[in-house]
């Protein structure tokens, strides 16, 4: 008779609890309906009544720009769509956090803010982001069009299999950050070829200052020369086979003397010791900091990296961003940094109020917003539009000439293309550790781009 | 019909009783079948799947990830290295149980201030790891670092170095974080086995006048063997899933030298969102860590336990 008795108990308890699960939720439900009507009916008096309230959730990468623009579009957004209250979430592991949630659809934003171009690559032809193809024409609050004002370089980016998921967000240059006191103290000048430059990083050991400095532990950031370099030494020709090239470039494509020629100068920085000490240990911030301190003269960074340092900044430290000086055998003898536009804002598929959220991305691509985006964080935006009567630090200034004033260069690949690594050697890290020579380098990634080719080949052909 | 309502109740007591197992089976089983079999099963096919991001969609390529992975394994790549590096992180945890038992033996002694090292043992345990790699780094900093400041100080500058940025001693400076960190917890598993030994254990040895080593062997080893053993197998298996220090000191670098499987998986889905590759090496991985496993425990199942 017991058992019964307490299965039934025990029967009713749960049910119990589940009702009352069941009960509270609704009293939630209930209690919210109920909450918003009057905090809506204040706004409503001023708008339209038929609108309903939105929440749109804005999910956006908090790297070096910081999260104050986004305070800044939210304001404007709900000033001008009384009914919406733009939700914002920023994290610096964004790009990470959000994988699972966009293919998973679960916890889906109306709107992403991300830098790196793999994912929209990815979600767009897979349905998880919307085609906004036709936002570029739609005429934003300004009256312009995305299309008039974007760089060329973001349309080149912003684009996938001739759609369109994302709209540009900045235009990040990278190249040699330098210490302006170091250089005016000793008489020195931002050189215009590397000759000149070899000749300064030699100046510098000699007294005891370490030339270079970058985030070792990210040796991505050599980026801010190798790509240059390519473009220097190989010309348009080159770079046009490396990002879209025909079965007949492989493998001799990754012969051509402009792969030898930059690996050889990245190799000099390391070989000749103009590297600072210790450099490899470094993450970002921490090689950021000795660049602040005084212990390296120049640092390979970007455009960002004033507004990623604002709160160690020491006072009256001035530095500015400059290109990479072209070699006495260089191909395309100009400076030139790499600008790319590879951050990117769109709309996941699983949005509610892709309509809203459509309209944020154009009001923040407006000239007004660029403009508020580079005084706010001291970076360009991918847009092209005026800077004159702004406050800026001579910082951004410096970066702004570099993106108008010098050549740009970004590599933009074809989907047959099988990038500047087919042996997928780290070949950054393989030559700033020293493992590697420039000639292993090359001899493994020409053994191993036909593979690579098929390979690639297979799976782009492969339904 | 008194028996009949009887036989009804019962039956209707044996509907509820039925109703009760389901309900509170319905829940452990659901995660279990979500969180346990559909994502197994998910890793296996995709590793037999790629990516085409032409037109948006996995695609079958048969053994293609396995040939691919396998080439790179014997080719030497940076997968080779992480292996290699997940293995070795197997004696490092067995060097970890070992100090750890020596530190709760020690500390298990009454002698001053004992229960203050116990605290300082297991303090970093309770601390973010994030936090703890950031003083660990901050210590080895190659120009404001304590250490390098400390061998300054003694006139050993030949031994100053970038700890973390050089393939001599990025991947051993790793190691050695795991064993600082990770001491503490181990200590307090430790220290709460040695207190259940029988101080009877203890007095009978003093009575014949038995050494400390010969204690620590006769007495008190069989006498824990079953956490030891416990921890052995927890310490392979748990080589292999070794990934958040060595992202967060070194990045796996320089030039990939102290990465180990589990970041290189890391990397592989969330660097390059190369899925199949992936779960491919996920698999691999994991076969080869159960054998080891096995191997450890059927090589630990032989030592005799003391029972009490």
């Amino acid at each position: 008779m017991k058992k019964p008795f307490f299965s039934l108990i025990a029967i009713v308890l749960i049910l119990g609890l589940i009702l009352a699960g069941c009960g509270s939720k609704n009293d939630a439900g209930a209690a919210s309906e109920s909450g918003t009507p009057p905090a809506a009916k204040g706004t409503e008096s001023s708008d339209s009544a038929d609108q309903e309230p939105v929440t749109l959730k804005v999910a956006f990468f908090q790297g070096g720009y910081g999260d104050v623009w986004f305070k800044y579009l939210k304001e404007q957004f709900e000033a001008s769509h009384k009914n919406v209250t733009v939700e914002l979430e920023g994290s610096p592991k964004m790009g990470e956090i959000i994988v699972p949630r966009i293919e998973g659809n679960t916890n889906v934003p109306d709107v992403v803010f991300l830098n790196g171009l793999d994912q929209m690559k990815k979600w767009g032809p897979s349905g998880k982001l919307v085609d906004i193809s036709d936002l570029y024409a739609t005429a934003m609050p300004d009256g312009k069009t995305i299309q008039d004002t974007a760089t060329e370089t973001a349309l080149h980016s912003q684009q996938w299999l001739g759609k369109r998921y994302s709209v540009p967000w900045s235009q990040s240059p990278l190249g040699i950050v330098y210490n302006v006191d170091i250089f005016e103290k000793n008489g020195w000048t931002y050189p215009t070829t590397w000759e000149e430059m070899e000749k300064l990083a030699n100046e510098m050991k000699a007294k005891g200052i370490a030339p270079f400095t970058y985030p070792g532990i990210y040796a991505g950031y050599l980026s801010a020369l190798v790509f240059p370099a390519y473009t220097q030494f190989g010309g348009d020709e080159f770079v046009n086979k490396l990002t879209n090239p025909q079965e007949s470039d492989i493998p001799d494509l990754y012969k051509d003397p402009a792969f030898l020629k930059t690996y050889t100068q990245l190799e000099s920085l390391f070989k000749n010791g103009w590297i600072m000490k210790g450099t490899q240990a470094l993450d970002h911030t921490a090689s950021q900091m000795e660049f602040l301190n005084g212990k390296a003269a120049m640092i390979f960074n970007g455009a960002w990296m004033e507004n990623e340092m604002k709160d160690s900044i020491p006072e009256g430290f001035r530095m500015r961003i400059m290109p990479i000086p072209p070699t006495a055998d260089a191909k395309v003898k100009e400076m030139m940094s790499v600008a790319d536009s590879r951050d990117w804002g769109g709309i996941p598929s699983a949005s509610k109020h892709i309509e809203v959220a459509k309209q944020f991305l154009l009001l923040a691509s407006t000239e007004e917003s660029n403009r508020k985006f580079t005084e706010l964080t001291g970076a360009p935006r991918a847009f092209k539009y005026a800077i004159d009567g702004m406050n800026l630090s001579d910082f951004t200034k410096s970066a702004i000439e570099m993106l108008s004033k010098y050549k740009t260069v970004s590599y933009i690949y074809e989907p047959q293309a099988i990038g500047d690594g087919p042996s997928g050697v780290d070949f950054y890290a393989a030559i700033a550790s020293g493992d590697m020579t420039p000639q292993q380098v090359i001899d493994k990634n020409v053994g191993a781009a036909p593979d690579k080719w098929k390979e690639q080949q297979k799976t782009i052909n492969s339904k | 019909m008194s028996e009949g309502g009887k036989s009804g109740f019962r039956n209707k007591s044996k509907v509820q009783r039925n109703i009760f197992i389901v309900v509170m089976l319905a829940w452990p089983l659901l995660y279990f079948a979500v969180f346990g079999i559909y994502l197994q099963i998910q890793t296996v096919l995709f590793s037999f799947q790629r990516w085409n991001y032409v037109s948006g969609k996995q695609v079958w390529v048969g053994l293609d990830n396995y040939r691919q992975a396998m080439k790179e394994l014997i080719g030497g790549s940076y997968w080779r290295t992480g292996m290699t590096n997940a293995l070795l992180f197997i004696p490092v945890n067995y060097v970890l149980i070992t100090l750890s038992i020596l530190v709760a033996v020690i500390l298990s002694r009454k002698f001053p201030f004992a229960s203050f090292y116990r605290i300082v043992y297991f303090f970093p345990t309770i601390l973010s790891i994030v936090v703890l790699t950031m003083v660990y780094q901050f210590s080895l900093h190659p120009t404001n670092g304590i250490v390098n400041g400390l061998l300054g100080f003694l006139g050993l500058e030949d031994w100053q170095r970038s700890w973390l940025g050089e393939r001599q001693t990025a991947f051993p400076a790793v190691i050695v974080y795991c064993l600082w960190a990770g001491i503490g917890f181990y200590n307090v598993m430790f220290t709460g086995a040695l207190q259940r030994i029988p101080i009877e254990y203890y007095e009978v040895g003093k009575l014949e006048g038995i050494t400390f080593w010969k204690e620590l062997f006769s007495v008190v080893l069989p006498a824990i063997w079953p956490t030891i053993s416990t921890f052995i197998i927890l310490g392979t298996s748990g080589a292999f899933l070794v990934y958040l220090q060595p992202l967060l000191l070194t990045n796996g670098g320089p030039n990939h030298s102290s990465t180990t499987a589990a970041l290189e998986m890391f990397q592989a889905v969330l660097g390059a969102g190369n899925y199949g590759m992936a779960a491919t090496f996920g698999i691999i991985f994991a076969v080869i860590g159960s054998l080891v496993t096995f191997l450890v425990k059927r090589a630990v199942d032989r030592v005799d336990t003391a029972d009490y």
